[in-house]
């Protein structure tokens, strides 16, 4: 059953024709020129010098070098410096950039200290305080400098608006006729009256929906992934922290890390990215086919889940955010594809008092939103009445 | 084996489609006649589990189908006077997958669909996409599928339109031979589908059961009640407008008709035996008479 399931799904062209489109897009936003790669050798000799966590040396040393380099460049020609100038000062200025950072950090935990000693132990400030100095502190030696190649730009499909866009349309483009199909096209009658036709045939068809977005979202980090290794040549840097990733420098991608409070190797957020986008996907899919089952046509199921996630989404894109509407782009389908934003920031809610991190309560949320979809899923499925 | 239609009753909105409906059946092949519109359709869609009647229930060997769910469709066999396929499989495709659907393992399917391929006469077109399948075909591959899970309750709404006469024979033939040791429910339209296997005729008029025995006995009931005769041209308006007609042919003597009427309706009027249809006319004039 699930193999034939998979099969319908897959038999869609307009898949392939769509996957087709973003794999160009991809290639194409692949070779639109960025400020900088650290593809060259030059910068294996500066991260000899000034790689790894920044220490108070080479923040003093680098922040020497700008102040000369900024007066000398009212004599110089700016074009006349050589390539290796440009690349030590960028390289500088990225140190200095994480001693700055560094330095806000130990700002933000002495307020948080203070923070702590002034409250009430029982109060919600207090836990909120301590819960990120813990975090904080196990920061400690992270902001640096780090050589780090392909990983720049893996967390997104170009950037965090496109990967909400390509995954959604995938999504919805493969799986809102799984159900209403079958009511269209007038099989649901054969279907309803078989053994497993009001029962297993769900499982199987959520089955191949999960397979669907393995599929996709494998192919599609593994697109992006060959683009990235050849745009940047190489793995180093996996292991670098998160707070050493360049947003905006060497990417399409404004991701900031830099001020990210999880103690997280690059892999391990590359890792937890692809995991939570898969779940996310698996979130918004069980979504697509509560609406797919609702529905007696698949356009229809198409634009009202592309409503769905794309309202909120443009909500927050538009930057209409304020007030409630901004719980509303925050806590929205879209955010749980993105994964960007989930880890750049300390952000917690107030949750009976206790402080809750905004990517356990988004996926907590959704959890038990997906839980009641799946629930009336089944549940409207067996009960629908083949009136025509 | 039995199965109880207790009172069943469907409405829609504003619309009554089949009235306290009650039968008993037993195996058998059971013809389900009635004009456009009579709820054939909707009492079919609740004898096979896809529509929820309005009132009344129905049991299968003393247990209500809607509290057995899946044990209960495990037995059924159903055909839609109306469906769709999937475009994209092959024949061989589809009915593997309702073999799944329907419980079978596969070892067991890939055998069972040989075995219903040959059944509808469609063995060397397996390879085929539905999409490529004319109407007959479609009908075949949807009794295939019906049959694939050798049912113990098969229903068919209206198995043979759209079949060509060799192959309304074959599928005639194959039911008389499954219908042994099985509950067969059949509506149709083409009366002579059934007329010498059905154990048991249901009539229905306006969603209600207004007749439900043997052949024997409904052509009993009006045996010396059809007549031929030959009239002309000129009379026949008149005649039609007044009296029960079936068949209608020209031949060389002039026009020959029958008349379904209690008492002889003209001297020269021939007494012949009753057939179905003649039942079927004795019974639906009025629809039968507006769709002229
Ligand atoms: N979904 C529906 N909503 C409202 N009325 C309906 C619906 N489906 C059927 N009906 C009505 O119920 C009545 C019975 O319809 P049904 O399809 O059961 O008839 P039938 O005996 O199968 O006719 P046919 O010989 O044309 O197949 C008809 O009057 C029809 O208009
Ligand atoms: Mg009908």
């Amino acid at each position: 059953m699930f193999k034939h399931e998979c099969y319908k799904i897959f038999t869609k062209k307009s898949i392939y024709i769509v996957f087709f489109l973003i794999v160009l897009t991809m290639i194409y936003a692949n070779n639109l020129p960025t400020d900088m790669i650290m593809k060259e050798e030059i910068y294996e000799e500066l991260y000899e010098t000034f790689g790894g966590p920044v220490t108070e040396e080479k923040g003093k040393y680098v922040r020497e070098k700008m102040r000369e380099s900024d007066a000398g460049e009212l004599v110089d020609e700016i074009s006349s410096r050589t390539f290796e100038d440009k690349a030590t000062g960028e390289v500088h200025f990225s140190v200095a950039l994480a001693h700055m950072i560094k330095e806000q950090l130990n700002e933000r935990k002495n307020i948080l200290e203070s923070k702590i000693e002034n409250s009430d132990k029982s109060s919600y400030e207090y836990k909120d305080a301590e819960k990120e100095l813990t975090m904080l502190n196990q920061i400690d030696n992270t902001h640096g400098f780090y050589l780090i190649r392909m990983w720049q730009g893996m967390f997104d499909f170009i950037e965090p608006a496109t990967t909400v866009i390509f995954l959604s349309v995938l999504i919805i483009l493969g799986l809102t006729p799984v159900f209403s199909d079958e009511y269209t096209k007038r099989t649901a009658g054969l279907i309803l009256a078989t053994k497993h036709g009001k029962r297993k045939i769900i499982t199987a068809k959520i089955m191949a929906a999960i397979t669907y977005i393995v599929i996709v979202i494998t192919s599609l980090h593994l697109v992006n992934g060959i683009l990235k290794w050849i745009k940047h040549g190489g793995i180093d840097g996996w292991n670098a922290p998160i707070q050493g990733l360049s947003g905006g420098i060497d990417t399409i991608s404004m991701m900031e890390y830099a001020h990210s409070p999880y103690d997280l190797a690059v892999w391990e957020l590359y890792g937890l990215t692809f995991f939570l986008q898969f779940i996310g996907a698996v979130v918004i899919a069980i979504m697509v086919l509560f609406v797919s089952v609702n529905t007696k046509n698949s356009m229809i199921a198409l634009f009202i889940s592309g409503a769905i996630i794309g309202i909120p989404f443009m909500i927050s894109q538009i930057g209409l955010d304020r007030g409630i509407i901004q719980h509303l782009a925050n806590f929205n389908y879209s955010e749980l594809i993105k994964a960007a934003g989930l880890f750049e920031e300390y952000i917690t809610y107030n949750i009976f008092g206790q402080p809750i991190l905004y990517p356990t309560l988004l996926f907590s949320i959704f959890g038990i939103i997906t839980a009641l979809l799946l629930y009336f899923t089944y549940y409207q499925h067996r009960n629908y009445q083949v009136k025509n | 084996m039995k199965l109880t239609i207790e009172n069943i009753s469907k409405q829609y909105k504003d619309k009554i489609a089949v009235k306290g409906f009650s039968a008993e059946l037993t195996e058998g092949v059971y013809a389900l006649l009635g004009p456009n519109g009579a709820g054939k359709t909707t009492l079919m869609r609740m004898v096979a589990d896809i529509l929820k009647p309005t009132a009344g229930r129905i049991l299968f060997n003393d247990k209500d189908i809607s509290v057995m769910g899946d044990q209960y469709r495990d037995v059924l066999g159903y055909l839609p006077q109306e469906f769709g396929l999937y475009k994209s499989f092959t024949a061989t495709r589809f009915l593997m997958y309702f073999a799944s659907l329907k419980g079978l393992d596969k070892k067991e399917a890939k055998i069972r669909v040989q075995e219903v391929l040959q059944l509808v006469n469609l063995q060397g077109e397996e390879k085929r996409k539905l999409s490529t399948f004319s109407g007959g075909m479609k009908r075949r591959i949807g009794i295939a599928q019906a049959l694939l899970n050798d049912p113990k309750v098969l229903i068919v709404d209206e198995p043979t339109a759209g079949l060509d006469p060799k192959e309304r024979v074959r599928f005639r033939n194959l039911l008389s031979e499954i219908a042994a040791d099985r509950i067969v429910v059949l509506s149709t339209h083409i009366v002579s589908d059934i007329e010498y296997i059905a154990k048991e005729v249901l009539l229905m008029k306006e969603g209600e059961l207004i007749q439900h025995n043997t052949l024997e006995s409904l052509l009993e009931r009006i045996n010396g009640r059809v007549w031929n005769v030959v009239v002309t041209k000129e009379e026949l308006p008149t005649i039609q407008r007044e009296y029960k007609i079936g068949n209608i042919q020209r031949n060389e003597k002039g026009i020959e008709i029958r008349i379904i009427h209690d008492t002889k309706p003209f001297p020269n009027a021939l007494q012949v035996p009753a057939s179905l249809e003649d039942v079927y006319l004795y019974f639906f004039h009025e629809e039968v008479r507006d769709n002229v």
